[in-house]
């Protein structure tokens, strides 16, 4: 589905991805793992088009991602929950939801089942739907970044740090609803620094280290290694 | 005498909102562009010259059916609203928002040039849509192309409410003023959204030109003063507040009548000068209180 091959990107002369390919299959979720810094971020905004790489290919099945622009992604069928969520703070949760379905906006008649299915994953979105997004939780903000990835009805949602900053409980709220969308049939790529909580729900993992990928397996091999083990688990032997 | 305050009451209410309504149709232009580019469009008032102009000399000299020549003058506007996003954006990516600020001073300056060019540098009218006698009410008078001016700006100023509140469209440009990126990732196209902002920014001035040239006439350079009273107005009502830029502009007005009446209108542009300093030192937010927490976006001029 999403297939990233050798990608490079820098910051002017701070490299923050060397030669990184990753691949996510149909229906997978594959954790991104990655400490502070490591370039976890970058490889979410090059795919959405925030980013020029400098080297490298991305392709979303046979499309040619770094070939369309930016606000087009959405339409191809990638959807993105941002870093620090990224609202639209002074709007309604309603209104961020409907932009969510901006690329959709041709199938309008879809926009109120869409929003419906939702409010199930997340109904605390119902509850607050007139709410202005910028005056709800930590928690709640996050599901509606997620809610809002999920109204363009993407193929593959790629979510960075969702758990960043939330309760334990929140944190597998919010966890267990990404598990409920891939049983509906959705990709995701879930970067996070949240080895442990990430890894639970994980099929595959990659792990990036200073924009390199230096690891990857199935999450099961992942969170045997004394690698991840002993840099990402937080624990030794076990 | 108690008639003869109430007739100077409803005057100066009159004056008030006729005023205020060319003020507000620029000063939500402002305030529209500002929240899509993070630009102050000093060009603003060359949409009202250029329109009022055009249909003074095509309806008014040449003695073309006026919808053809508010056909003709919307044409022109909204071309020269393209040509502006099409400079403001190609420099936006290259210099400062300061930078860009200046040149649309420079667009403006041109603008007027060309303007006393192709036309010339004296002052025109057409005459009023209601013709030109003055409804009574004690003693006051009203020229029906007031009512005309108050009607039709409220009516486009709760259009533009509407739409930026219940359209996709709307929300969009809303969303894209908040955040560009994020606007981006759902897949809104920033550059067509801004392209929308100068549109409808252009619109709005070009109805005032239409509206105000039978009452008070139109002259080449006439843009650059109506910019700057626009701009204090969004500046008072908050940057790239709607509601705002509509209270900041019937407020300058407001001010504005009373100085005359009971001052002389020598001191007419006093009071805009006054608020605009006032408000920059002050408010920079302005009283409702725009979308940036600083007030216009900061930049910091000492580092290069
Ligand atoms: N806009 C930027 N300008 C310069 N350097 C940046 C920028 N964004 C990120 N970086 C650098 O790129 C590297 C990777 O950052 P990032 O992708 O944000 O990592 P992560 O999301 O994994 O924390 C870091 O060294 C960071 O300092
Ligand atoms: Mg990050």
């Amino acid at each position: 589905m999403l297939d990233l091959r050798d990608l490079s990107v820098s910051y002017g002369n701070i490299s923050a991805l060397k030669n990184v390919s990753l691949k996510v299959e149909a229906g997978e979720i594959v954790a991104l793992i990655g400490s502070n810094g490591a370039g976890k971020s970058t490889l979410i905004k090059t795919c959405a088009g925030l980013v020029p790489p400098s080297a490298g290919e991305i392709f979303l099945n046979e499309t040619n991602l770094l070939k369309q622009a930016p606000s087009r992604r959405a339409a191809l069928g990638i959807a993105v929950v941002p870093e620090n969520r990224r609202l639209f703070d002074d709007m309604s949760v309603r209104d961020n939801l409907q932009l969510g379905a901006y690329s959709q906006r041709a199938h309008r008649s879809k926009m109120a089942s869409d929003m419906a299915e939702i409010f199930a994953l997340f109904p605390r979105l119902e509850e607050r739907q007139n709410q202005k997004a910028m005056t709800m939780s930590g928690g709640e903000q996050q599901m509606l970044a997620i809610g809002r990835a999920l109204m363009s009805r993407p193929q593959i949602v790629l979510m960075d740090e969702p758990s960043i900053g939330l309760a334990p409980k929140v944190v597998s709220q919010i966890f267990d609803a990404i598990v409920q969308m891939r049983a509906k049939g959705l990709t995701v790529l879930l970067a996070e620094q949240n080895a442990s909580a990430s890894l639970k729900i994980a099929d595959r993992a990659y792990v990036l280290e200073l924009g390199r990928v230096t690891m990857s397996g199935t999450a099961k091999e992942l969170k045997e290694s004394d690698k991840v083990r002993k840099l990402y688990l937080g624990g030794g032997a076990a | 005498m108690t008639s003869l305050i109430v007739s100077d009451l409803i005057q100066i209410v009159m004056t008030t909102l006729t005023v205020g309504s060319m003020y507000a149709l620029i000063a939500v232009g402002v305030s529209l562009i500002y929240s899509a580019t993070g630009v102050i469009n000093f060009a603003q008032g060359e949409f009202v010259m250029l329109s009022g102009m055009t249909v003074a000399s095509l309806y008014g000299s040449m003695g073309w059916p006026l919808t053809t020549a508010i056909a003709v003058a919307l044409v022109v506007v909204l071309f020269y609203a393209a040509l502006l996003t099409l400079l403001t954006s190609i420099l936006a990516a290259r210099i400062s928002l300061i930078g860009v600020l200046i040149i649309t001073i420079g667009a403006s300056i041109a603008t007027q040039g060309i303007a006393a060019r192709i036309w010339d540098s004296d002052t025109h009218r057409f005459a009023p849509f209601s013709g030109e006698d003055p409804i009574r009410i004690l003693d006051a008078t009203i020229s029906p192309q007031a009512l005309w001016i108050v009607g039709v700006t409220a009516i486009c100023i709760a259009g533009l409410i509407w739409f930026m509140r219940s359209t996709m469209a709307g929300k969009a440009m809303r969303a894209c003023s908040l955040d560009q990126a994020a606007a981006t990732m759902v897949g809104i196209p920033v550059k067509a959204t801004v392209l929308l902002s100068f549109t409808l920014s252009g619109l709005l001035g070009a109805v005032g030109g239409i509206l105000t040239t039978p009452l008070t006439t139109i002259d080449a350079n006439s843009g650059m003063l109506l910019a700057i009273k626009g701009f204090t107005a969004a500046m008072l009502g908050g940057m790239g507040s709607i509601p705002g830029a509509l209270f900041g502009a019937l407020l300058i007005a407001f001010v504005e009548t009373v100085t005359v009446t009971v001052g002389s209108s020598a001191f007419k542009e006093l009071p805009t000068f006054t608020i605009i300093i006032l408000v920059l030192l002050f408010l920079p937010r302005g009283l409702v209180g725009g979308r940036n927490e600083i007030g216009l976006q900061h930049e910091d001029l000492t580092r290069q």
